[in-house]
Formats: structure tokens, sequence, C-alpha cells
């Protein structure tokens, strides 16, 4: 028993270090672990307001590219709109059409922290559950998908970006309605893999690339990114297929949750009939 | 002796922390090459600081880091790590005649060659743990060798450069 205290004494330096790491390790397996909420992490209140108003201070230097983004948004959100005042038949005849058209709700958030250079890379945004947004809300910006909400406090929310090892999305080609998963390859933020895109089909070099309705959290038809180059090797079953994606993470400003008002009836149905979404 | 050993650590602290949090963790050069300068803060702390009060100081200090980069653990784990073997460390890499007994951790007590292989070899074990765990079970292994490396240069030239600025004296 002397021998084992006096051994203990001996060592507890090295003891020590490795109940600390055991903590640390634990608090990352914890971290990681798919959609757990966690609360130590940006969306926190004090951090998030350290990120906000050091962001306060470079986001001046950047004013001109962004009233360039959005004065493009609104041209196109204008084009969009005198396009959908001249469909004269868009009648909706009953509660159900009438809740399709407007399942998507858009809160417009503006960036406070964005990685784009790890492999696992975090966005944090400077609104959270007072503004509505929810843990598993997809997010857009101007051009294409960014990401999805992981864990939110009252002012701000963290979101797991596109570019982020662990995530996909699943994406069909737009023209041949082909289906495809999409998913960071780890190194590069313009380029993404799209795939699971069988041999028997055929595209071509810059078909654009959109969200499927398989998923909850965009709406379909949401660009993704375009096709730049794929091969095929010989006996594989898959085409091997680069995105170029349209969202432009390195100066991401500003973005949009998506908040889905049928999120939660088609999930549940979902989970009758025992199919997993596919996010 | 005894107020410097107090003192000087929170100045350090404070220092670290607003050069990582407020400006490094804006920079990435091609995508590859990120400074890590927290860890200089660890680096420099005071030698009489007991061992163990010394990693829970790391700990500490390295969760202030990770809430910002929302990597909650792997800073914290790395930074641990270095805290414990700094001793030994400088315990290899003595000098010829010893260490005098109030040493300090500067460029100007112990001469440039010391100070960069001892700054050179816990920047390299921090950054290496550092991706590796970032890196975990993914199929990245190749470019978070490139990573380790050239943030290891990054870092260490941004360290040594700040301690010719800051931290040198004129005898």
């Amino acid at each position: 028993m002397h021998r084992l205290f006096h051994f203990l004494y001996q060592y507890k330096a090295f003891l020590f270090f490795l109940i600390l790491e055991a903590i640390c390790v634990w608090l990352i397996i914890r971290n990681n672990s798919y959609q757990s909420a966690s609360y130590f992490n940006t969306s926190n209140y004090v951090v998030g307001e350290i990120l906000e108003t050091s962001n306060n201070v470079t986001e001046y230097f950047n004013l001109k590219d962004v009233n360039t983004q959005l004065a493009g948004e609104n041209a196109r959100l204008k084009r969009l709109l005198t396009k959908e005042y001249q469909k004269k038949d868009f009648i909706i005849s009953n509660k159900s059409e009438f809740l399709k058209a407007n399942q998507y709700n858009y809160i417009p958030a503006k960036v406070v922290n964005n990685s784009t250079s790890r492999f696992t890379n975090y966005i944090t945004i400077d609104k959270g559950s007072l503004d509505g947004i929810k843990p598993g809300m997809g997010v857009i910006a101007q051009d294409g998908i960014v990401g999805k909400v992981k864990s939110c406090t009252e002012n701000f929310s963290t979101i797991i970006s596109l570019l982020h090892e662990k995530w996909s999305v699943s994406a069909k080609i737009s023209d041949g309605e082909i289906d495809g998963i999409v998913k960071w390859q780890g190194m590069d933020p313009a380029i993404a893999d799209l795939q699971y895109v069988g041999r028997h089909h055929h595209f071509k070099i810059g078909d654009s690339v959109v969200t499927s309705g398989y998923n909850t959290l965009f709406p379909p038809g949401a660009l993704i990114g375009r096709i730049q180059d794929f091969k095929i090797d010989q006996g594989k079953p898959f085409y091997k297929i680069n995105v170029k994606l349209a969202t432009d993470f390195t100066t991401l400003k500003y973005v949009y949750v998506i908040e889905n008002y049928l999120k939660a009836e088609k999930d549940s149905l979902e989970n009758q009939s025992n199919y997993s979404s596919d996010e | 002796m005894r107020s410097r050993t107090i003192i000087m650590p929170i100045l350090l602290i404070i220092l670290f922390w607003v050069l990582q949090i407020l400006i490094f963790r804006n920079f990435a050069f091609f995508n590859m090459a990120f400074c890590y300068i927290y860890i200089g803060f660890i680096l420099m702390l005071p030698y009489e600081i007991p061992h163990m009060l010394t990693m829970v100081i790391a700990m500490a200090f390295g969760f202030t880091i990770d809430v910002f980069y929302d990597t909650i653990g792997m800073h914290m784990a790395a930074s641990v790590f270095i805290a414990y073997i700094r001793p030994y460390v400088i315990n290899v890499l003595t000098p010829r005649g010893g260490y005098d007994a109030t040493m300090e951790i500067s460029i100007q007590s112990l001469g440039f060659q010391w100070f960069a292989s001892y700054a050179a070899v816990l920047i390299f074990i921090h950054h290496t743990l550092l991706f590796a765990i970032e890196a975990w079970g993914l199929n990245v292994f190749f470019q978070a060798i490139g990573k380790i490396v050239l943030s290891s240069i990054f870092t260490f030239g941004v360290f040594t450069l700040l301690q010719f600025l800051l931290f040198s004296r004129k005898r």
C-alpha cells in the first residue's frame, strides 16, 4: 500500500496529465457527435458578442463588396417578382396548395464568424432562437446553399458549413433528374464531390447541381454548384464528379435561414414509415 | 521575483489572446498555413510555476481559444500536452554549465539558438497533435501533413518576430 502511494506520488504529474487529456478527449468526442447540442461554442452569448464586435471593425473594409452583392440580389428578386406577376394562371384552389406555396420562410442573418480552411468548418450568425431559428434548419446564401444550423442560443447560431467533412446533402443534376450526394473533399473551399451517380447516366460539364426534394432542409431546386469536370475509372460503378460550388464561402457576409413549415409533418410521416431522411 | 511570476503571465495571457482571436484567427495563407500564436503564452510561462499548475493554466487557456474556433477540446488537448512535456524539453536542451537559478525563458537570457530550438520543437509537436486530432479518422492525411509543416513555420516565424519586437530590452 505504501509503495502504491509512493508510486502515485512519484508519477503525479503524469497521472494528472492523463486525467486532463481524458477530459479533453471526452469534450472532443461529445462535441463531434452528430447534432449534439453543445453549449461551449461560438453561439454562446459571450463568445458571440466578442465575435460580433470584432466583425464590426472589419466589416467596413468589405462594405463595397457587400453592397454589390446585395444590389445584385435585389435585381434578381425583382426579376422573379415580375415573372410571378405575369403568371396569370397562378390560382390557389385549396388549403394544401396554399401551404405548399408558402412552405418556406427566409430569415436573413449576418455572418459574424466564418472559417473555410479547416477540415470541419463552422459559421456563426447573429440570429438565434429569439428570431425563430432552430437547430436543423437549412441555410442558403444568394448564390447557393450554405449549410445547416447546428445549435443556437437566444441571439446567435452556429451553422455546419457545407465545407464540413462529415456533412453531405442530397442533390440532383437538374437537367437529367439524376440523383446523387454532394460532399466536400476537405481541401478546396470552392470544390465538392458529387457522389453515387451511376455510369449509365449522361450529363455534361456545366450542368447545374441542385438540391433534391428528398430532404426537408432546402427547397427543391436550390442551386449547389455546377459540374466542373468528371471522370469514370474502369470497372467503377460511379462517376467521380467535381462540382464548383455556387456559394463563395470565403466572402460570405449575409445568409438566409430557411424555416420549413411542413418539415415536422414530412419528418414524422417518414419516421412512421421507417424511412430515414437523407441529409 | 514573486510579483513578477504573477503579473507577467496575466499580461502574457491578454497579449496572446488578443493576438490570436482578434488578429490571427482571420489569417490563413493558401488555406494551408495557420498561425496558432497563442501557444507562445505557454512557451513563455515562467519556469517557477509548478508543473501541474502549468497544465491547468494551459488547459483553461486552450478552452478560451477553443470556444472561438468551435473545436472544443482540440486546442485544450494540444496545449495540455505541450505544458506537460515543456520541462522535459527544457531539461534536454540544458546548455553547457546548466541554467541560472533565476532563469527566464527568453532570447535575452538564453540566446537565440537555444530559444529557437525550444520554440521549434514545442510548436511542431503542438501543431502535429492539433491537426492530427482535427483530421482524425478522415481521409485527409497528406493535407494534414502539409498544414502541420507550413503552420509550424508560420507560427514559429511570428513568435520569433514577436520576441524581437516586444520582449527585447536594450541592455
